[in-house]
């Protein structure tokens, strides 16, 4: 191997190591915001509006784990159909669950509602994406 | 002897997937079971609200979510066959896991002596079911981690040894995932 195709390796060694530190600090960032809702002025806003903020930041934080550092981006799709399969049904039956049994607070039903199709329906669209993508680089 | 594949991914990989997707309903269920009973607590009890220390749990979850990175860099020092820094990334997850688990312990520990026990109300039985099982897959993961680097230390981690060390990082990162979920439902969403 010549030095210059060295070099370029070496190269692309330490802008993947970056997409990881990168992604990290975004985690860090998220998080900070999720705790930056418990302060008490923050906490005075409805809940609804905590809740769907909480959760935006939590699938955002999941989906950047599993697509950056548990390689689903870039990996055979099988295993994303895997992930993403089992979320999309799992979702739903334990969200009817928690309807049927009344311990959802009373929010708008619209928020219900996204609650009960939003989540499977990025999990969808993301194994719709899944399907088109190649077998990947890590076997 | 390389194995043979009819999908085009490794057998290992793929079993851990398939580990990990059952995790998850485990997981849910366990969610679910919280959800339905952190109200079910006595008139004398103490509720989430009075119980948790958020600042501390916020620190415990920024530690596993770096433990995330750092295993992810072990992974791909491995892959460049540099042991060394490999090595360094690997104790440093571990580490970093045995931290959490402690803040884990002290947590148990504290509300312990606040009157919170396993069997006090079904609130205590279903926080302790469900952060106590993801303190005992973190435990399992830093036993994982260890023994990887205690192969090393021995000289026998390999660039050969990356897609177990990936299969690893799996589990860690999935522990990390479900902790992301947990750390929002639990401590975060409004009592």
């Amino acid at each position: 191997m010549t030095t210059v195709e060295n070099k370029e390796i070496e190269e692309s060694w330490v802008k993947q190591d970056w997409v990881y530190i990168k992604t990290a600090l975004i985690l860090g960032f998220f998080t900070a915001i999720e705790v930056f809702t418990y302060f008490e002025s923050v906490h005075k806003a409805p809940e609804w509006l905590m809740v769907t903020t909480l959760s935006f930041l939590m699938v955002v934080k999941f989906f950047l784990v599993a697509g950056v550092f548990m390689h689903l981006k870039d990996d055979n799709s099988i295993f994303t159909k895997m992930m993403t399969l089992g979320m999309c049904i799992a979702w739903p039956v334990y969200f009817i669950m928690a309807f049927a049994l009344g311990f959802l607070p009373d929010w708008n039903v619209i928020i219900k509602v996204l609650f009960l199709f939003l989540p499977p329906g990025v999990a969808g669209f993301w194994l719709g994406f899944s399907f088109k993508g190649g077998d990947g680089g890590h076997h | 002897m390389s194995e043979t594949t009819t999908l085009g991914v490794s057998h290992d990989k793929l079993g851990m997937w398939v580990f990990l997707g059952s995790d998850c309903l485990l997981f849910g269920a366990l969610i679910s079971t919280y959800m339905l009973y952190k109200d079910r607590i006595g008139p004398t009890d103490l509720g989430p609200e009075e119980m948790f220390d958020i600042p501390f749990t916020s620190v415990s979850s920024f530690v596993l979510l770096m433990s995330s990175l750092t295993v992810v860099l072990a992974i791909t020092a491995l892959r460049r066959n540099d042991i060394r820094r490999s090595r360094i990334w690997l104790l440093s997850t571990a580490i970093l896991g045995a931290i959490f688990v402690g803040g884990q312990v002290y947590e148990f520990t504290a509300f312990y002596r606040e009157g919170l026990g396993y069997t006090t109300n079904l609130f205590g039985t279903a926080f302790f079911t469900l952060t106590g099982f993801h303190g005992v897959h973190v435990t399992v993961g830093i036993i994982f981690l260890m023994s990887m680097y205690i192969q090393s230390m021995r000289g026998k981690l390999t660039s050969a040894q990356e897609e177990r060390l990936e299969i690893i990082g799996l589990y860690w990162h999935f522990v990390d995932v479900v902790w992301i979920v947990i750390f929002t439902i639990v401590y975060l969403f409004p009592q």
